[in-house]
């Protein structure tokens, strides 16, 4: 019941600014895909073009096989929820609900039924009759939810349909829109700029920047083994520590780095991505497995639920880890100005490659 | 416990100091408004309440002699009929033709449709007689379009196109457009694109999404538009004078008559508070039918 979508070489530009470079897609049926990437990125600019509001200069993009650029709008039957929701203010809940279904020439009991039921997977079947004005924002992007799926479409585009709620709904929402997507099955395509939504949600993220598609992989993976500077730093917190490369080697502060499985030297200028939360705060008993980093402590963040211990290396870097706020780490905790050594294990260690994206 | 009590101790704290500086406030912000309230009562609410009182006067005499003659001859009946006519279809005239312009400047981008604006805009910064006579110019038998027409040879006789009802239409039509198009615009441009663009992704032709989702959204301003627009021209005076030839009476004119042809304050204040209460009988239609506040209040 889901399709497929291939996208081609689409490319767009808007006079000297390249929104779009030759860009290419698969998206499998029932997939949820999220284009994940700063402003500017283009991922906007190709959700627009799957949804028909933008023309590109050039490129293909087929669902099931069948070539859709040249349709218009709204004959590609793909749902959208825009990130303002564009909920229509003169019209009801139920109305706004019901819109797609009258265009597809549903009968109104029928209409009132089936809008019923998409606002029930939502839990707002009880507002139908509300102006849209009197619903708070979560309401509202419940109901542009509910108004985007009402009629069924194979394709679910989303643009940054949270960004406008705060923190704690958000989260929420992500969940539950998780959940709807794993009950209806359709293909979904989402915009965000919020890292961990894109985590959260999505089967597979493709990261944008400048117009390219850089990575595409699924959260852990993106996470974990980043591809490069741009995706490191844009996904998560990170370090990054110059390592040399000596025979083959990757040496830190003069020590030959133990590395993971996979991450091999090579040739090239490299970076040693650490996050903040892999490293661990080493005792005096040397760990086999961990290469140690050894600094002085500079400043101390409480943030809540974990605190951010900044570390000034011999080198003159300064890393930052994490460390849970259990009363035993925090009487654990180094002072500012003492002598740390860090120790990050051998199969955390990511190498990136600095030249590229710089 | 401390913090508590500090909380308590708190809700007196400053409370009639709090409570002064507040009526203070409320003095000040009436005393603004003094000014404002006084200018109306003199300039109109006076006028208005003199004229109103005049009405009553004829030949020196209190009664109701100034209606009653609306009533009785048929001629009143034919100026308030042609006044309400000639004003319903310069209104519907002004729909059609600024609907699109306001529509269009809507979609512009800012700069763009601020030149555009402009071009709405200066016309209003001349004399509505030189504009008028502007019309006349143009309009008249040997005028630019008539030789024009004669020229291409797609006419053999002038046409009547001025000193009469086609050139009042046509005078008071260009004179209104603004009022038409400015409080459009001000409404289309607050239409959120995406509203446009989320019909269409549901499936609606441009066609069917303008019908659905942006006429009922313009609406306000539309109705607001015409609203201005056939009061203002209820008791429109210049242009019909001018271009109508003395062949299109407007109720403005038969009350200039009376007034500085006859002497005859009585008459006029008579027909100027029908007038008025015509307009209070739109505003009240109005109000039933669309709701002025919600009009009004964007």
């Amino acid at each position: 019941m889901a399709c497929s979508i291939t996208i081609r070489d689409v490319r767009k530009t808007y006079g000297q600014f390249v929104a779009l470079d030759s860009v290419g897609l698969d998206i499998a049926p029932g997939e949820f895909l999220t284009l994940l990437g700063p402003s500017g990125s283009g991922k906007t600019t190709l959700l627009m073009i799957l949804a028909g509001f933008i023309r590109p200069e050039a490129g293909s993009i087929t669902v099931d096989g069948d070539e859709i650029l040249r349709k218009p709008p709204h004959l590609r039957n793909i749902g959208m929820v825009f990130q303002n929701y564009a909920l229509f203010p003169h019209m009801s809940v139920g109305e706004n609900v019901g819109y797609p279904l009258k265009l597809r020439k549903v009968g109104a009991a029928e209409r009132y039924e089936r809008a019923r039921e998409a606002l029930k997977l939502v839990q707002l079947d009880h507002l139908m009759d509300r102006r849209i004005n009197q619903l708070s924002g979560g309401q509202r992007q419940r109901v542009a939810l509910a108004r985007a799926i009402v009629f069924e479409p194979q394709i679910l585009l989303m643009d940054e349909p949270l960004s406008a709620l705060d923190k704690k709904l958000r989260e929420q929402m992500q969940i539950e829109l998780k959940h709807l997507h794993d009950r209806l099955g359709m293909t979904t395509v989402y915009v965000t700029h919020d890292q961990r939504e894109a985590l959260t949600m999505s089967d597979r993220v493709a990261v944008m920047n400048h117009g390219h598609i850089l990575q595409v992989a699924p959260p852990r993976q993106i996470y974990e083994r980043p591809c490069d500077r741009f995706v490191a730093d844009f996904v998560g917190e990170s370090n990054f520590l110059p390592v040399e490369m000596r025979g083959g080697a990757a040496v830190f502060g003069g020590i030959p780095l133990q590395l993971a499985e996979g991450q091999a030297a090579g040739a090239g200028g490299k970076a040693l991505l650490v996050r903040p939360e892999k490293l661990d705060i080493l005792s005096a008993a040397p760990a086999p497995e961990h290469n140690p980093i050894d600094g002085t402590v500079e400043e101390l963040v409480y943030q809540g639920e974990t605190m951010l211990i900044y570390v000034t290396l011999p080198g003159g870097e300064t890393i930052a880890l994490r460390r849970g706020t259990r009363q035993q780490a925090l009487s654990e905790m180094p002072q500012v100005g003492e002598p740390i050594r860090l120790g990050l294990h051998r199969d955390d260690t990511v190498l990136i490659d600095e030249a590229a994206h710089a | 416990m401390h913090d508590m009590t500090a909380c308590q101790r708190g809700h007196t704290l400053n409370r009639q100091e709090l409570a002064a500086d507040e009526r203070r406030e409320k003095r000040q912000i009436l005393g603004l408004s003094l000014p404002a309230a006084a200018i109306i009562l003199v300039l109109l609410v006076i006028p208005v309440g003199w004229l109103f009182a005049l009405s009553f006067v004829s030949n020196g005499e209190i009664g109701l002699a100034n209606y009653t003659r609306m009533v009785e001859y048929s001629a009143y009946l034919s100026i308030f009929s042609t006044t309400i006519l000639v004003s319903l279809f310069v209104t519907v005239l002004c729909i059609v033709l600024g609907y699109p312009v306001a529509y269009l400047l809507g979609q512009l981008p800012p700069r763009l449709a601020t030149i555009g604006l402009a071009f709405v805009i200066v016309p209003f910064w001349t004399s509505i007689l030189v504009r008028t006579y502007a019309w006349l110019v143009i309009l008249q038998r040997q005028g630019i379009v008539n030789d024009a027409l004669i020229g291409i040879g797609l006419i053999d006789e002038p046409l009547r196109l001025a000193h009469n009802l086609t050139g009042t239409i046509i005078g008071m039509t260009h004179v209104m457009l603004p009022f038409l198009v400015l409080p459009l615009y001000a409404t289309v441009r607050n239409i959120d694109g995406d509203l446009m663009r989320a019909a269409n992704n549901m499936g609606a032709s441009p066609a069917r999404a303008f019908r659905d989702v942006f006429l009922p959204l313009s609406m306000p301003g539309l109705i607001a538009g015409s609203l201005l627009v056939f009061i203002l021209c209820l008791g429109f005076y210049v242009t019909p004078q001018i271009l109508g030839g003395g062949r299109v009476i407007m109720v403005s004119m038969k009350i200039q008559q009376n007034v500085q042809t006859y002497f005859d304050w009585g008459a006029g204040s008579a027909l100027g508070v029908v007038l008025l209460l015509i307009v209070f009988a739109i505003f009240y239609l109005v109000h039933r039918l669309a709701g002025l506040d919600r009009i009004f209040a964007r």
